[in-house]
């Protein structure tokens, strides 16, 4: 499975997302919410840590970090009209790292007790072999960015606010249509309390939020039945809902409409077809197609299909895509990595030329690459890797109308459950639960879920045409590679490409 | 203090500041990972995590915390959380913990725990991996690189209490190898992998049946083409059996039908599949992965036969989606430490049929084996089936040329009515096991 990357949206809101936090020794501080005094959470002194880097190190290697981190989240899941659920969960603990080349030693505990750190340090130095002096640098703060402004904070809101969102949405949903038969809405929040410091003296403390609103719909008519669902995401507080398009009444017709929709859909072709991809969601086929093979991590082991490629043609050139953890409240932005570098806008392909690969420290350091604040990780059990966060695709001349009315047969894909990819063979696929069949330039009968095949590198090549509507989409993506979730951002303009598998029946 | 005084005491303190009821998880655990690529160490991973979550019910309202910090302070703290928590919530008729009269250890002698695991020396499975991942490497001269082997153990010892007076706790070990290489010919470059993951480090394949499994399927990758599109019989190999599996294990649980999110909804004690098809449940299967001896409510694990003769026989329960049915719990109650129970499966597997695996290929003239699928493409409310996919293409009952970069799709309630022959090679490697069968018919789109 290690080969299997993929991202996905939640799906079901009954999937079971219900794992989430709360802090007891320190609601005060949290109630303060951004000003809240990292440290002081953590009870560790600068002393100590860098005691336990000295630990860390005593077997020698290039680097050693220290990973702190203190998660709160809680959750509200209304079902059958009712709130079935709450629940609020805290994670504490803290990650060490020593780096020998392309080796690490990694250990965490839950105990910030400085026997059991320390107990930890020296787990993760056993990676290295060689006891040689090194000299540990004194904290020395890194600047980082500021994108994640919270007007309305989430976390520890007013249960009745939250609680008006979830009824607001569920209204919306069963009232939408008769058809609709349940509805389930969920309410996730979560805060991330983050501090590091490093053997080179780099420390920051950083404070990631995260809300989530999905709804999911069943709909029937007769012995036909169907279910869609619609979710806004961001690192944000309540105030995301307050916006037009992210109202919780917006999200829950958007998901009834199709699941109402659906119980008119037909079996999909069978066959390679010409494919529109809707802006924003359709996204997730640049994080399939190209994104992962472009995490350095895979390149600099020759794992990857877009091995030794830069300055190659990988795409047409109407393809320019990014990855950017820069753009304030998207759910792959970060204002600093989890290896203390602060992302950049990197261009991964210019006009369909290869530039560069997505970084963490030691892909860089091993490529002597220049670092893009790619490095991830999914929590303080789980050392970092080169990972995506907003990656996207720049607009180009035509209007999505003409996109659409240039294909005579084809499907217009909309919205997506996931897709997973073969990073070194470069085969990709990804599912589609709004789909339309395009008959004469219009869009005509909406279509089952179907999935979709193709290989990176040519789908890349059979790009014929980009609109002028980029657009990130909001929902909920959440990347899984060997093991690690991180939460992610996709964006596309419509996009015609001229051949992809479909995987109907007919 | 021992997880058992812990659980007494956080009991104890619910109920005084008013919870009906209450019942507590806690697992601790101890886990070692070792990668290991191309002869060098790449990572040493080792932690020993804890968690406990507390559940609590109080005026038929329910709520769940969870924490990694045990202190006594944290503790209270949160319990009083807890409680507070569930007067926010919407009364439940249905929510509770089991009938006390239900609930118990069940009666068998599991092996759940080698003590060898522990004692294992991370030189010696350093040594594992290192001399697999060599095996694989020179297996065969296309074999030019590799993605690692891996070596992986845990110990975790799983407690749960509730008001009840039930009191459970259970170790268990596991441990893996895994390797996964890569080929190239012709400039085309192919990756896949294998494992072998156990209770017991003596059942463990021997690195040498792993790397040379991990070089087979490798290599006969090579050469893959995109196939035509058209309508074949399709028989899927124990790994592409277990993702079948795994969609029916979604759609048999009692929560996936009270909320009609299910493609086998309205069909109990009715025909499902063709007569050779029967699927159990087993939560006391001997050094099962999946086994237990009792679930996370405090039930006895037992035997459910979920599918017999093709006849959809029960669902799979736990106490809140019985009673939303007006059925009993089968003691299939499963939760994260952090999250309220719903069932899940424990040993599911497909029961053996009578043909060689080689008999199912050679019943094909034309047609797809089918090794590997993606993951997305499903609707568990339509059965609506469309996978991404790899195999060999069957040509006159023999393997011919392996296949990439293409769909197979039908519908499960069709694919479950249209298995033709069951093969004899049930093996369980993993919860959820499939011997190799045939399906009538399917669409692959390709060229």
């Amino acid at each position: 499975m290690k080969r299997r990357d993929f991202i996905k949206t939640g799906g079901a809101v009954t999937a079971g997302i219900t794992t989430i936090p709360l802090w007891l020794d320190n609601s005060r501080a949290l109630a303060e919410g951004v000003n809240v005094n990292i440290p002081e959470v953590f009870a560790v002194s600068k002393k100590e840590m860098r005691k336990l880097i000295g630990v860390a190190m005593s077997n020698g290697g290039d680097s050693a970090d220290l990973f702190f981190e203190y998660a709160v989240n809680s959750a509200l899941q209304m079902e059958e009209n009712i709130v079935k659920s709450a629940s609020r969960n805290i994670s504490l603990g803290m990650g060490v790292r020593v780096i020998k080349g392309d080796q690490i030693g990694y250990a965490h505990t839950d105990d910030l007790s400085f026997e059991k750190m320390a107990e930890a340090a020296k787990t993760a130095s056993f990676i290295a072999k060689n006891k040689t002096r090194v000299k540990i640098v004194d904290i020395n703060p890194v600047l980082k960015k500021d994108l994640y402004k919270i007007t309305d904070l989430s976390v520890d809101a007013d249960f009745q606010d939250k609680l008006k969102l979830i009824e607001r949405a569920n209204k919306a949903a069963r009232e939408f249509d008769s058809k609709v038969i349940n509805n389930n809405v969920l309410y996730f929040d979560e805060m991330r309390h983050l501090m590091y410091y490093d053997s080179k003296g780099r420390y920051f403390t950083d404070i990631q939020p995260m809300t989530i609103l999905r709804t999911y719909t069943i709909t029937a008519d007769g012995n036909n039945r169907q279910g869609a669902g619609s979710a806004r995401a961001g690192r944000e507080g309540m105030e995301l809902y307050h916006r037009q398009g992210n109202t919780p009444e917006e999200i829950a017709i958007e998901g009834a409409t199709i699941a109402v929709r659906n119980l008119q859909a037909v079996n999909a072709p069978a066959g390679p077809q010409t494919i529109v991809l809707g802006p924003g969601e359709s996204g997730v086929l640049l994080h399939e197609a190209v994104g992962h093979g472009l995490e350095a991590d895979f390149n600099r082991k020759d794992l990857s299909n877009y091995s030794g490629q830069v300055g190659k043609k990988v795409a047409s050139e109407h393809c320019t895509i990014i990855d950017g953890g820069l753009y304030p409240n998207l759910r792959g932005s970060i204002n600093i990595d989890d290896e203390a570098n602060v992302p950049t806008e990197t261009v991964l392909i210019e006009k369909g030329i290869l530039k560069g690969y997505m970084h963490d420290e030691i892909s860089a350091n091993a490529m002597k690459s220049p670092l893009t604040g790619n490095g991830r990780r999914q929590s303080y059990a789980h050392p970092p890797m080169p990972r995506m966060t907003n990656t996207y695709m720049h607009g180009g001349n035509y209007t999505p109308e003409e996109v659409i009315a240039s294909v005579n047969y084809g499907i217009y894909a909309k919205r997506f459950g996931g897709g997973q990819v073969d990073i070194t063979k470069g085969d990709f696929t990804f599912g589609v639960y709004e789909a339309y069949l395009i008959e004469n330039g219009k869009l005509t009968a909406p279509l089952k879920d179907v999935t979709l095949i193709g290989n990176g590198p040519e789908v890349m090549r059979n790009v014929t045409m980009v609109a002028n509507d980029p657009t990130f989409s909001p929902g909920t993506w959440t990347c899984g590679k060997n093991g690690q979730r991180v939460p992610v951002s996709v964006g596309i303009p419509t996009t015609r490409v001229s051949e992809i598998t479909v995987g109907g029946t007919n | 203090m021992e997880l058992k005084q812990l659980t007494e005491y956080i009991i104890k303190k619910a109920l005084k500041e008013g919870a009906d009821q209450v019942d507590v998880m806690a697992v601790k655990s101890t886990t070692n990972e070792i990668n290991v690529r191309l002869g060098e160490i790449e990572k040493l991973g080792s932690a020993s995590p804890k968690r406990l979550g507390i559940r609590v019910i109080k005026n038929h309202k329910n709520a769940i915390t969870s924490t990694s910090d045990f202190r006594e302070k944290s503790i209270d703290d949160l319990v009083s959380k807890t409680v507070q928590m569930a007067g926010f919530t919407s009364a439940d008729e249905y929510s509770g913990l089991p009938e006390k009269g239900m609930q118990g250890i069940a009666a068998a002698s599991l092996n759940l725990f080698d003590e060898k695991i522990p004692a294992l020396t991370t030189d010696k499975k350093i040594d594992m991996a290192k001399k697999m991942e060599k095996i694989g490497m020179s297996y065969d001269k296309r074999i030019v690189n590799s993605d690692g082997a891996g070596w992986s153990d845990s110990v975790a010892t799983y407690v749960l209490a509730d008001s009840n007076g039930f009191y459970g706790e259970q170790t268990m070990t596991r441990c893996g190898l895994s390797l996964s290489l890569l080929a190239e010919e012709n400039g085309v470059k192919q990756t896949d992998s294998w494992y072998s993951g156990k209770r017991f480090f003596e059942q463990l394949d021997s690195i040498e049946e792993i790397a040379e499994m991990a070089a087979k399927r490798t290599l006969r990758k090579l050469g893959s083409v995109k196939p035509e599109t058209q309508k074949v019989p399709v028989v899927f190999d124990p790994q592409a059996g277990e993702d079948f599996l795994n969609i029916i294990a979604s759609v048999i649980l009692g929560s996936a039908i009270y909320r009609k999110q299910s493609f086998l909804l309205d069909m109990l004690n009715q025909s499902v599949g063709v007569e050779g098809l029967t699927i159990i449940d087993d939560g006391l299967m001997k050094d099962g992965i999946g086994s237990r001896l009792f679930d996370d409510e405090g039930l006895p694990s037992c035997k459910n036969i979920v599918i017999e003769k093709g006849i959809l026989k029960t669902w799979l329960l736990d106490t809140y989606s019985g009673k939303k049915l007006g059925l009993r719990s089968t003691g299939n109650a499963s939760r994260g430490v952090g999250g309220n129970p719903s069932p899940s499966t424990s040993n599911f597997y497909m029961e053996k049929g009578i043909y060689s695996p080689d008999e199912i290929i050679r019943s094909v003239k034309n047609g797809l084996y089918l090794t590997s699928v993606h993951w997305t493409g499903i609707n568990y409310i339509t059965g609506d089936y469309s996978r991404g996919a790899e195999g060999v293409w069957i040509k006159d009952g023999e393997l011919d040329q392996p296949v990439q970069e293409f769909t197979v799709a039908s519908n499960m309630k069709e694919m479950m009515k249209n298995i033709e022959m069951i093969g004899n090679d049930l093996e369980f490697r993993g919860s959820v096991s499939a011997p190799t069968f045939k399906i009538a018919e399917m669409t692959i789109s390709g060229k």
